[in-house]
């Protein structure tokens, strides 16, 4: 299989691989073990071991909303080969709402195994208008939550309140299905698993730009036939033009990446040498069948076209960085 | 599926061939764990969600049925024996097992326990499955709400256990709180108390916390400069018997059944844990307990049966929640969801309908593994009492080796090992002078769960989405805890203390005081992270101290009029007796080399200078004594790099030289 692997890695890059043989890496997962980021941590270890010949131990560091973990990548030494497992936007949420965190330009993105959209959920019974003025009730768990409640709440014109404290997805789901709150926000892959183990939960609408492939049947945020759209029609093109862009900007942020990631001051030969190998780790098919034994959803995106992704929503941050600092400051 | 059919095929895949070796390599490897001080079976779980990735799924939940049975148990023997709990829920263990082991009854004990465990468990998992229909609506009453209130009702029956001052405890209490609100506050994501420190942001872990208080401040009072120490006297009490111990659960049915009942519903609720299940076990054996009540806390067989019991019959609530809605609510629950999803298995739903089989073919591996502790427990009970025999001057040194590099596999920040030495030397002096450490660890157990779920509860009462006095639970809970305060109004007294414990109680008072102080000078200038709940336990905190000194000096001023007009004499009331400085010195160093010389060197160089102090005083013992701490530092240097492959910042020496 190792044979077979290689061959599939262009010529340039096999080079490397006598650079990576018997290397010793270190992928940090910047959450707690269990969670959504562990199966894809092992899957995409062992398959990167099996590629390159090196031994690469997981390490789960989490805490301070995955800034202890995703600071040990940033500020790891060079010659300690630490990579990382995490979603940068988190950075980009983080740069908004002006709490310490690296800058992008401290990372190099390798790759993203699969990216993941966020949704909103509501009590199945529970009738929710779009267009009422009534105010709406949020869980909301870790520090995520202006890029994916308060900032699409904006474009949609909505009165939002938000119950802080939440300690996980779960706890959250719970505080619905109790009504003590009206929505819960997370991510889709893990709320469709969720929403079928919990029983009585239904997604109202996802923070994408067309129908998301996890709930076809939802309403969605931005773009055509999105929810901004049908809300703004009475407003005029400029306010309908603001609130789109608010909605487009609130999609980008609201995706979720299981990005590789490296520290920007490793030796640039090695990573064009990372960037060749996990290009090949997250396309093989080896991991697409290891990973859809364990039910984990692959959508592999490589390093340069995800860099394009971030690039992208850090120059809408950019042109809407005052109307945000506007929004921030009157949520906080 | 119908609900027998279900339950017939799970006992008939625990007890098929050659399925059943897999509980049983399961309870082994679980037992053995446990038995290590700060490894708990959710280390070992990780460990085997990666070595099972390609078994089937029975088998796997066969395998993690057994590990969360097997792990319970275990971590009481070494609580009995040495007064350091195997994990967080054989802390309450502490409270009358360590004492009766110490009086001579250690096989009582231990075969008390292991009794109390399967017979706890047993209940346990009968109630598991009579309320499993049920369960939806039940788990469904208790929100936020709720939870705050079961953790004031453990912190309630916490403070009434015996310790000889309930100002003391209840002062304890408050900085357990205090100490758990460090890193974040949970409302607004904003750092408190963190001193500036990213790693500090996560707040203090509960493992290192418990090693620290327990287990390093037992160590250091071990390694002592004599030799010859034993863990506790070698004499047995003449009636000290296996079968004694066995006999002792089944004259106390309704305390079992009590407590067995009061660790199932414990468990079950998300986030509360089995900690919390064996101290409100223990706190309503105090309280309900009849006859003779002077003994609890020194010995009484009625504080090993409770929290056995409850600790035990948790295992199986515990995994309901999981279960029944993929809710981690323990740790146990953490890593079985992550064997759920490499697995394919979903939970929820599911698991109570269709998958009715997986469910139980989980559970009585869990049962079995239970049964399977106990009677190994039982029928080694001999063998395990003679453990007490054990050189522990000579243990303590690899014991606190082994406790530091455990720390660190966890999660490899330096920041525990900072931790567990530091309130292992704290721990050491509270020890030494009566100052009750149980309330301050299940304070700081509980602390999250309050302080969450009270900023929780007030947002949804301002918000008119909770009314208190219409929810069922929450008003049996009041009920509960308001007897509870009454209990504590009526029943307690202080005890008789010497003018030296006194004196003693005035300097600790005094610097608790003094820290509470500086905590509260940084929480009035803090702004919007330091809650009006952290600021009013601050301030307790400074209260309760500024009481304790106060109340001490009237009593020193009456008593021995002399002291009261010596302060100096009452630091030196502090002052460890000789033989303990060299080894309090050497943790105190510890954490300062671990920073400049990394991991590996500080150790090395703690064991040398330790053997090297013990050794005989010739030529040959100094150099044995270098060489034996040379190479514990080149095995620790190999364990760090070569086999856990930790990821530690670099020394302040390795950044100065640029290595």
């Amino acid at each position: 299989m190792l044979a077979i692997l290689v061959m599939a890695i262009p010529a340039s890059a096999q080079q490397c691989l006598s650079m990576l043989e018997d290397k010793r890496f270190t992928l940090v997962v910047p959450y707690s073990p269990g969670g959504g980021y562990d199966g894809y941590a092992r899957v995409f270890a062992a398959q990167f071991e099996a590629l390159t010949g090196s031994v690469m131990r997981i390490r789960f560091l989490p805490g301070a909303g995955a800034m202890i973990g995703i600071n040990a990548v940033a500020q790891a030494d060079p010659s300690d080969l630490v990579l990382g497992l995490f979603n940068p936007t988190i950075l980009l949420n983080n740069k908004i709402v002006g709490s310490d965190s690296p800058e992008t330009s401290s990372l190099v993105l390798l790759g993203s195994l699969n990216t993941d959209t966020t949704a909103w959920i509501k009590k199945e019974d529970k009738q929710v208008l779009f267009d009422s003025s009534e105010p709406r009730l949020f869980a909301v768990p870790g520090n995520s939550d202006f890029t994916r409640v308060l900032l699409p709440g904006y474009a949609l014109g909505w009165n939002i309140n938000l119950i802080r404290g939440y300690t996980g997805s779960g706890e959250g789901l719970f505080a619905v299905l109790r009504e003590d709150v009206d929505f819960f926000f997370s991510s889709s892959i893990s709320m469709a698993n969720q929403i079928q183990s919990l029983g009585g939960l239904t997604t109202f609408m996802t923070l994408t730009a067309g129908p998301d492939p996890i709930f076809p049947e939802a309403a969605y945020l931005a773009g055509a036939g999105g929810v901004v759209e049908q809300l703004t029609r009475e407003l005029n093109v400029e306010q309908q033009r603001e609130r789109q862009e608010i909605a487009r900007l609130s999609v980008e942020l609201a995706k979720s990446y299981r990005a590789i990631s490296i520290s920007s001051s490793v030796d640039s030969r090695l990573v064009d040498c990372l960037l060749a190998v996990v290009e090949t780790t997250i396309f093989s098919n080896e991991l697409q069948s290891v990973a859809a034994e364990q039910n984990l959803t692959l959508e592999p995106i490589d390093g340069t076209a995800l860099k394009e992704e971030v690039d992208r929503a850090e120059a809408l941050i950019e042109s809407n960085w005052d109307l945000l600092q506007q929004l921030v400051a009157r949520y906080q | 599926m119908p609900y027998f059919e279900a339950l017939g095929l799970g006992v008939a895949g625990v007890f098929s061939w050659p399925g059943i070796l897999i509980p049983i390599a399961g309870t082994l490897l679980a037992m053995i764990t446990s038995f290590l001080p700060g490894v708990g079976s959710t280390s070992l779980a990780a460990l085997l969600l990666v070595l099972t990735i390609n078994w089937d799924r029975e088998s796997v939940l066969l395998l993690f049925g057994a590990i969360t049975g097997g792990a319970t148990f275990m971590g009481s023997i070494t609580a009995i024996l040495f007064n350091i709990p195997g994990g967080a829920s054989s802390t309450p263990t502490l409270l009358d097992g360590y004492p009766l082991g110490k009086n001579g009854y250690a096989r009582t004990a231990i075969a008390c326990a292991a009794t109390a465990s399967a017979v706890g468990s047993i209940l346990g998992v009968i109630l598991l499955m009579v309320v499993l229909p049920l369960v939806r609506p039940f788990l469904l009453e208790f929100g936020p709400l709720e939870r705050l209130l079961v953790g004031i009702w453990g912190l309630m029956t916490i403070i009434s256990v015996p310790t000889g001052s309930p100002m003391k405890a209840s002062l304890m209490a408050a900085l357990g709180l205090v100490v758990a609100m460090f890193g974040v506050d949970p409302a607004s994501g904003m750092p408190r108390w963190n001193f500036g420190s990213l790693s500090l942001s996560g707040g203090f872990g509960l493992v290192p916390v418990l090693v620290g208080v327990f287990t390093i401040s037992e160590l250091i009072s071990w390694m002592r400069t004599v030799h010859l120490e034993k863990a506790i006297p070698n004499t047995a009490a003449p009636d000290d018997s296996t079968r004694k111990g066995i006999r002792s659960v089944f004259q106390h049915p309704g305390l079992v059944l009590r407590s067995s009942m009061i660790g199932s519903l414990v468990g079950m609720i998300p986030g509360v844990g089995g900690t919390v299940a064996g101290f409100v076990a223990y706190g309503q054996s105090v309280q309900t307990a009849k006859g003779d009540k002077t003994q609890f806390g020194k010995g009484d067989i009625r504080g090993l049966i409770a929290p056995e019991a409850a600790v035990d019959a948790k295992d199986g609530g515990s995994l309901l929640p999981a279960l029944a809605f993929g809710l981690p609510g323990s740790e146990a629950g953490v890593m079985l969801l992550a064997v759920f999803a490499v697995h394919g298995i979903v939970p929820g739903l599911p698991m109570l309908q269709g998958q009715l089989q997986l469910t139980f073919l989980l559970v009585v591996a869990l049962l079995f593994s239970n049964l399977l502790t106990s009677a190994l427990g039982i029928a080694a009970t001999p063998w395990l009492a003679r453990l007490k025999n054990l050189r522990i001057d000579r243990l303590a040194l690899p014991c606190m080796i082994v406790s530091i590099l455990a720390l660190l596999q966890l999660e490899s920040r330096l920041l525990d090992v900072y931790t567990a030495i530091g309130f292992g030397l704290v721990g050491y002096f509270w020890r030494a002078h009566g100052w009750p450490r149980v309330p301050f660890v299940i304070a700081f157990v509980l602390g999250s769960l309050i302080e969450t779920n009270l900023v929780l509860t007030s947002q949804l009462i301002e918000f008119g989405r909770i009314v208190p006095h219409e929810r069922v639970a929450s008003v049996v809970l009041f009920v509960m805890i308001f007897g509870s305060i009454l209990w504590l109004r009526t029943k307690r007294t202080d005890s008789e203390r010497s003018a030296r414990a006194i004196g003693g109680d005035v300097v600790l008072g005094a610097l608790t005081t003094l820290v509470a102080v500086v905590l509260a000078l940084i929480a009035f200038n803090g702004g919007a992270a330091y809650s009006s709940y952290a600021k009013g336990l601050i301030l307790l905190c400074v209260g309760l101290g500024m009481v304790i000194v106060g109340w001490n000096l009237t009593t020193l001023h009456r008593t021995d009029i002399a002291l009261f007009h010596q302060p100096l004499r009452w630091a030196s009331h502090l002052v460890p007796p000789s033989e303990q400085w060299v080894p309090i010195t050497l943790m105190a160093l510890l954490g300062i080399a671990i920073w400049i010389t990394g991991v590996s060197m500080a150790i090395g160089l703690l064991a040398s200078i330790w053997f090297f102090y013990r050794a005989k005083p010739t030529l040959f013992g100094r150099l044995r004594a270098l060489a034996f701490g040379m190479l514990i530092g080149f095995g620790t240097f190999y364990f760090v790099n070569n086999v856990a492959n930790l990821l530690l910042p670099d020394s302040m020496l390795a950044s100065m030289l640029g290595i």
